[in-house]
């Protein structure tokens, strides 16, 4: 009998074990629909798709003219913005439509949800640039040295030339956009013990975002939310020169 | 019942009836070991890779069969030539944004400047721009050395500027601050021989301190050695736009 309830409580937990397995494997596909629901949904983007969204093989040429539209929708904001080209591999600074800064993206991983959007909602995401609701970083945005003014020319003078330090930090820099997407940048080279630790402890910080998201989600009984994520490597003196030049709320044109 | 013991049979049983025909046949009834360790671990292993592995598997089959599959074909028809002639009318709009003459890009993490005619690189080299200091005076006064960002244009031009030294010059240096017209203020050949205003006091100059070109040195303004200067001065015109970030 004893026995019997054991082998019972296994298949039990490993029916639930594939339950959850289930859930967490869906996510991804429950997200996608999602995406195309909300698009469907949209009355105001909907009023302006035509013909040309329902054609088969369109595809390709609705993706560029989406990030035309939303280069030129760029151009009217006065703060200084990304551009993320993964076909090019390149992430540019713009600011009203004219690019300042263009690096080479080393490497780059994109998540399958985005790469599987139907052109009416990719039109939808990307033909206007994508908000920026919260980013974290290991740069310091703006490495400020405090410094109490000198009694007397003694004093200064003890500080004359000296050059202010340069604050170097490893470079990850996390940005949760519009629609729960997520954008990674990171540096491309772990040159040193502390861009290894500084890595290791972001890498840590994104899982743990990621697991509470999913027990949040089975805890309520539900298909836990996911966050597609896109993943860029970049040389990290470019990554500091994009990261400091961009506002605090800054704007993003993405072209995949 | 029956049910139940039918497919407990044919979960767990079976291989572990293969285990035992595959231990019974020949080495592995010889080593021990084998037969009690390493065959169940293998079997938990093929259990925890399969309970690993099976998510990806159900994420592939769901969204391939939630995806659009029309999406990636190749363009054909006249949707696809009315649509690449809007991405080209787009793209000609896109290019007019970027000035036809002379303009400046300074990068101010990097410390470098880029000097641009239309979409053609002139020059890219060193510069200086603000430290980031914060110079505290006490609680009464306080003032930030950092370079602003954005969009600018020229707005004056000056050949061998004079300096008007401004309160925290006379603060950083442990000096009493003097009368605004006070002769004292008046500093000439520290800026070098040229200076671009971009308007609120900062100013694209030159420095006697030629070897800090390349570091965050300055109280806002943008440095550059004696030959990029003149450059950049017979370059841009007033009005010339300037791009800081």
């Amino acid at each position: 009998m004893v026995k019997r309830i054991i082998r019972l409580s296994v298949y039990v937990l490993l029916g639930l074990v594939l339950i959850v397995l289930t859930m967490i494997g869906a996510a991804p596909a429950r997200k996608l629909r999602a995406y195309e629901q909300a698009a469907v949904a949209d009355s105001l983007f909907m009023a302006h798709v035509d013909s040309a969204y329902q054609a088969a093989g369109l595809g390709p040429l609705l993706k560029e003219a989406a990030y035309k539209k939303a280069l030129l929708a760029l151009a009217a904001y006065d703060s200084i913005a990304m551009i993320i080209s993964l076909p090019d591999s390149t992430v540019m600074l713009a600011i009203h439509g004219v690019v300042i800064h263009s690096s080479r993206i080393s490497g780059f991983e994109q998540d399958d949800v985005l790469s599987k959007l139907s052109p009416i909602a990719y039109s939808r995401m990307f033909s206007v640039p994508v908000q920026v609701t919260g980013q974290y970083s290991t740069i310091v945005k703006e490495p400020i040295v405090e410094r109490q003014a000198p009694k007397d020319t003694m004093e200064a003078s003890l500080n004359a030339f000296k050059p202010d330090t340069l604050i170097q930090n490893p470079g990850f820099l996390l940005m949760d956009m519009e629609y729960g997407i997520r954008l990674v940048l990171e540096q491309d080279s772990l040159d040193t013990p502390e861009s290894v630790k500084v890595g290791r402890a972001f890498r840590r910080q994104l899982v743990r975002q990621d697991a509470e998201r999913m027990f949040l989600g089975l805890s309520q009984g539900t298909i836990p939310d996911y966050t597609p994520t896109i993943t860029l490597a970049l040389p990290l003196d470019d990554l500091r020169s994009v990261y400091r030049a961009l506002p605090a709320i800054p704007y993003v044109v993405v072209r995949m | 019942m029956n049910l139940f013991a039918n497919f407990h049979l044919s979960v767990v049983s079976f291989p572990k009836r293969l285990i035992n025909l595959w231990g019974s046949a020949g080495f592995a009834q010889r080593v021990p070991g084998i037969r009690r360790i390493l065959l169940p671990a293998g079997l938990w292993l093929g259990i925890a890779s399969a309970l690993y592995m099976y998510p990806n598997v159900v994420r592939y089959v769901s969204l391939v069969l939630v995806a659009d599959r029309g999406a990636d074909q190749e363009p054909a028809g006249q949707a696809g030539a009315l649509l690449q002639q809007e991405i080209e009318e787009m793209d000609k709009k896109i290019a007019a944004r970027t000035p036809k003459s002379h303009y400046l890009v300074i990068n101010t993490a990097a410390n470098e400047f880029s000097l641009y005619k239309g979409t053609q690189l002139i020059k890219t080299d060193k510069c200086s721009t603000g430290s980031y200091t914060l110079l505290k005076n006490g609680d009464k006064q306080q003032w930030m050395f950092k370079t602003p960002k954005g969009e600018f244009r020229i707005r004056n031009k000056t050949r061998s500027p004079v300096w008007k030294k401004p309160d925290w010059a006379f603060v950083e240096e442990g000096l009493p601050v003097p009368s605004p017209n006070h002769s004292s203020r008046f500093e000439y050949g520290v800026l070098g021989d040229y200076s671009l205003s971009l308007g609120d006091g900062y100013l694209i100059h030159g420095t006697l301190f030629q070897r800090f070109i390349g570091l965050p040195v300055t109280h806002g303004c943008v440095r550059l050695n004696d030959e990029n200067l003149e450059l950049v001065f017979k370059s841009l015109p007033i009005g010339a736009k300037v791009y800081i970030y």
